[in-house]
């Protein structure tokens, strides 16, 4: 039985949440973090919320972006042993946009889902495409049997909707409640999660 | 043996009968819960899945709070199924002979420890108690006294069966049945002796409050 792992980025495969260390880069901490804050609580959809924090950070210089990613980004070592382990098999869904994470994509290795920015030479326009996570699990079952998903924000759920199991994990905050609902465990450490992985 | 490298624990029911409610698992006994202790005696243990259900949230919160690498087993259909049944949500994913424990249980330390040894003896191990109590399963030994023949609610037996269990995960199965009536089927199975009862009702809950401030006296002793 061929079985995908796939894992949201933000705050599941990294220790951090991403948005705000973008946001850092450029001084807009607080106004993301007020957005953020408020896509957490449903106040405002994930859409929506996302165009907006995109729109707040569309002139921030890439380069930065990314050296402040690569500088402050980490992984928990015993997720990246699993995934160098089977690396075909384990798959990043990201709502977060290309142009920004594909640093941290690039060191981690693997097949990514992400929303895809519209650009103008180096200059992001706008958004091309937002990703919407249950597509990309759709789009694995032709080729795996099962899938199991790993993730903590609202953003997840239709990821968690079109899998077969479906782990809420923790590890930089407490996973959004909604999706502990639809969730058959929950897990806050990355070594608890893969040893969790390696039995299912 | 191979070393046991997986418990579960099973803290979903409602616990209706002590009428609380809270989950038993969150009920106090001289300052600290049922999974505080539970989760000190199971330090050792490399993997601990912990089925929960009735409230759910409170319940992941603490238990999370007292060991971060938990692995939590949602079993949201808690109202309408057994604990064996939640055991089963574990139980389908494993390969190898594992620790199951009912989270309303008081357990002595030594008693547990010397369970443990004896479960590397032997394949599957039933734990018995002599703690007995007015709801509980009673079992029947053999003539050596080691082994169980049968489970029983006639209540003039004198050992009880704990919940505690080292048990292959093929006994498991997915059915409204209780715990002892799958292990039926592989009787007879080794017994070890654990001093410990579950938490059913408020006399259970007054000789746990009795063991824990005295110490463990001889069950004649408790009401």
């Amino acid at each position: 039985m061929a079985t995908a792992y796939c894992f949201d980025l933000d705050g599941t495969l990294t220790q951090q949440e991403l948005l705000p260390l973008i946001a850092s880069s450029v001084g807009l901490e607080d106004e993301i973090s007020v957005l953020t804050e408020a896509t957490i609580n449903g106040i405002l959809p994930f859409e929506k919320s996302f165009k907006l924090r995109v729109r707040l950070l569309r002139d921030a210089n890439i380069d930065w972006i990314h050296s402040a990613l690569l500088e402050q980004v980490e992984f928990n070592a015993d997720m990246i042993k699993f995934i160098a382990s089977r690396p075909d098999q384990c798959f990043v869904v990201t709502g977060n946009l290309d142009v920004w994470v594909k640093p941290v994509l690039d060191r981690l290795g693997i097949q990514s889902f992400t929303s895809i920015a519209q650009m103008n030479g180096s200059r992001i326009e706008g958004i091309e495409h937002i990703l919407h996570k249950g597509d990309a699990v759709l789009g694995l079952r032709d080729r795996f049997d099962r899938i199991i998903a790993v993730g903590d924000g609202m953003n997840d759920v239709p990821m968690f909707e079109m899998a077969d199991w479906r782990i809420a994990f923790g590890g930089a905050h407490s996973p959004n409640h909604l999706l502990v609902k639809l969730s058959d465990f929950v897990v806050n450490d990355g070594g608890a999660l893969c040893r969790l992985l390696n039995t299912l | 043996m191979s070393p046991i490298k997986h418990v579960v624990i099973s803290a979903a029911g409602i616990g209706s009968r002590l009428g609380l409610n809270k989950p038993k698992c969150l009920v106090e006994i001289a300052g600290r819960t049922l999974l505080d202790y539970h989760l000190e005696r199971l330090s050792w243990a490399e993997n601990i899945w912990l089925v929960v259900g009735f409230e759910e949230t409170d319940v992941i919160r603490h238990a999370m709070s007292l060991r971060n690498d938990l692995i939590i087993v949602r079993n949201p259909d808690y109202a309408r199924t057994n604990t064996l049944q939640s055991i089963h949500r574990v139980s389908r994913h494993l390969q190898e002979r594992f620790l199951v424990i009912d989270a309303d249980t008081v357990v002595e330390p030594a008693s547990f420890n010397a369970f443990m040894a004896a479960a590397n003896e032997c394949t599957q191990l039933i734990g018995i108690s002599r703690y007995t109590t007015s709801d509980g399963v009673r079992v029947l030994l053999d003539e050596a006294g080691a082994c169980v023949t049968a489970f029983t609610r006639a209540p003039e037996h004198a050992w009880e069966w704990t919940g505690i269990a080292v048990i292959d995960p093929t006994v498991v199965v997915d059915k409204p049945i209780y715990v002892y009536q799958a292990l039926e089927a592989s009787l007879p199975m080794r017994a070890a002796e654990i001093k410990a009862f579950d938490i059913d009702t408020i006399a259970d809950l007054d000789m746990a409050r009795q063991v824990l401030a005295d110490g463990w006296l001889d069950r004649d002793n408790y009401a």
